[in-house]
């Protein structure tokens, strides 16, 4: 990827950017216990808050994806700022536990409608601006650095505005940044891919949706290891900290443990975004370095040690989630994408509950190193998955796993008007205005202006055509080969081969007939 | 243009443009490939369509994919606005 073609990306992102920072500016994140408690809250009441995560937002996370598909991914990201504010507001002046919850309710439906949906509307952007998915690490890299500088300033800031003015202030004044981020969107430009694919019945683009998160084939290892990764980094940022109180550590390394802990998350994208850590090596030797920090957390007693190594543990995971997420992206057509990463996100929520859950009791009976080795175990599945999926080539475009289709009904290869008609008493069906060669045209049917025309008429064709064009004709693949990337029938398949190559040639045609002035007719 | 027909050849020209590519992809049988085969001897009509489906497979093979997806930015709004409006007349 040149300097040159990433630049206007870079420019186009900018208001992007400013938003994912103002929205992760959670100034009240680091009082929030302490808040808490201060209104009445007990440890049943906190269970009970985690709940109305649990159900609000794995509820909400593919209705919300599908509607950015189908509506606006810019438009879902305000909503989330304004569900965002809402909960800041209901929060800063709550004075007991159920109105707190309200909050809670809305702090769900913020991180539902953008969770998903920011990657979609970042990937997209990248393919719209390159061309190619290429640029999509570095991009979400970027993304995830901004959020973790983000996370880091309001860690500082929230504790220091908690100290000179009130605990409520501090979820106030996140109000303005939530709002500010909704006017920074509408700069944003979003990206219209999602729009140009074939628009789809909601029942039938659900259905598409659950079907390609539940398909079977690579992308089921690509979500698995979404899944497994998004668990034991959120196993970290939650439970992280339960090491630090098992070992009594001393309370002035609390500080540099979250700040570790929320670096790592900006930092491991930045190092995701190199292609060397797919190589198969790198596999191996990250899969190991996870298993290795796994352990270490279930064995050692040593207090710098276990910071060091959830830092480092945590730092891999976000590092190997970058290409996964490409991977993701790759596999997904844009008009169910923002609703197919939503989904697993919804996975990994089912899948991070009775990890908890099962943590939570380990660590009560056991300690919490014993618990450990659920991570442990949840370490050598992610490591398996790794060495399967990272060393595959992304799939260079996207491919629809849309349920079978009926076999639309095609235009011809010539329009009907250049035969005679059936009736015609002598030649029924044949030739009225037959076409030339065009090797007499004058223009080589094999020169540049030629190859370039017939690149330009296949960019051109719908993306539904395209995709079956680029593989079947560009690429030379195997004709089961496409009908099992494209989840479509022999009949379908060919139909569609058909009708791409038809509108190819008549573009050529025209193009043939105005350049070397040759009339067929 | 009337040069396509003859007494064993029983095959309309729409008929066979309808099939130039289960033809082209050998997904023809026997019997229907000799009466293409036949048709196409004199019906130089035909063998123009032929060949003008083989010179889209040629010049699409000569392509990559990034070819036909990497598009210039400048010209890229350009060519969304076509992809959503119904082709030229």
């Amino acid at each position: 990827m040149t300097r040159a073609r990433t630049a206007p990306l870079g420019r186009r992102l900018v208001p992007l950017y400013a938003a994912v920072f103002l929205q992760n500016l959670a100034l009240w994140v680091p009082i929030e216990k302490l808040f808490m408690t201060s209104i009445g809250f007990n440890a049943a009441s906190v269970g009970a808050m985690a709940a109305v995560y649990a159900v609000v937002v794995p509820m909400l996370e593919v209705p919300s994806g599908i509607l950015a598909d189908r509506w606006s991914r810019r438009g879902v990201l305000i909503l989330a700022s304004i569900a965002g504010t809402l909960s800041v507001l209901v929060g800063g002046s709550s004075q007991n536990v159920a109105v707190y919850m309200v909050s809670a309710a809305f702090l769900g439906v913020f991180f539902a409608l953008q969770s998903g949906t920011l990657e979609s509307v970042v990937y997209d952007t990248v393919v719209e601006e390159t061309g190619a998915s290429e640029a999509f690490e570095q991009t979400i890299a970027r993304v995830r650095l901004v959020e973790s500088v983000a996370l880091v300033a309001s860690a500082l800031t929230g504790g220091a505005i908690a100290q000179i003015a009130t605990l409520r202030a501090t979820y106030f004044l996140t109000a303005p940044l939530l709002l500010a981020s909704t006017v920074v969107l509408l700069w944003f430009r979003e990206p219209r891919l999602h729009q140009v694919e074939e628009r789809q019945s909601v029942r039938r683009q659900v259905a598409t949706t659950y079907r390609t998160i539940l398909a079977r084939g690579r992308l089921r290892a690509v979500v698995a290891l979404t899944v497994v990764g998004s668990v034991l980094m959120q196993g970290m940022l939650e439970f992280g900290p339960l090491w630090l109180v098992a070992l009594v550590v001393p309370a002035f390394l609390y500080g540099p443990h979250w700040a570790g802990l929320t670096a790592a998350l900006g930092l491991g994208g930045l190092l995701g975004a190199h292609a060397w850590i797919t190589r198969r090596w790198a596999a191996w030797l990250v899969a190991a370095a996870i298993l290795a920090c796994c352990v270490v957390l279930a064995v050692s007693h040593h207090a710098l040690l276990v910071v060091g190594v959830q830092v480092a543990l945590t730092l891999l995971v976000v590092a190997v989630s970058i290409p996964v997420l490409r991977r993701l992206h790759d596999a997904v057509p844009s008009a169910i994408r923002a609703g197919v990463a939503s989904g697993v996100g919804t996975l990994t929520w089912l899948t991070f509950v009775p990890f908890a859950l099962g943590f939570g009791v380990v660590s009560d009976r056991a300690g919490v190193d014993q618990a450990g080795w659920l991570l442990a175990a949840i370490g050598v599945v992610a490591g398996l998955l790794m060495v399967v999926v990272l060393p595959r080539a992304p799939v260079p475009i996207a491919q629809a796993t849309s349920p079978p289709t009926p076999t639309p009904v095609m235009a011809p290869a010539f329009p009907s008007e250049r035969f005679l008609p059936s009736d015609d008493p002598q030649w029924p069906g044949h030739w009225a205005h037959p076409p030339a060669s065009w090797d007499s045209a004058g223009v080589g049917v094999h020169n540049a202006e030629s190859l370039e025309e017939a690149r330009a008429a296949i960019a051109e064709l719908p993306a539904a055509l395209r995709q079956v064009m680029v593989l079947h004709d560009v690429e030379g693949r195997a004709p089961e080969e496409v009908r099992r990337a494209l989840n479509l029938s022999p009949d379908q398949e060919r139909a569609m081969v058909h009708q791409a190559r038809s509108l190819v040639r008549a573009r050529l045609e025209d193009f043939f007939q105005r350049t070397g002035g040759s009339d067929a007719r | 243009m009337r040069d396509s027909g003859s007494a064993a050849d029983d095959l309309r020209c729409i008929e066979f443009v309808g099939a130039v590519t289960d033809y082209l992809e050998g997904d023809v049988n026997d019997e229907d490939r000799r009466r293409i085969d036949r048709h196409l001897e004199h019906c130089r009509g035909c063998q123009a369509a032929l060949a003008q489906f083989q010179a889209v497979i040629s010049l699409a093979g000569r392509l990559t994919a990034v070819d036909v997806t990497a598009i210039d930015p400048l010209i890229r709004d350009r060519l969304t606005t076509a992809l959503r409006r119904p082709r030229r007349p």
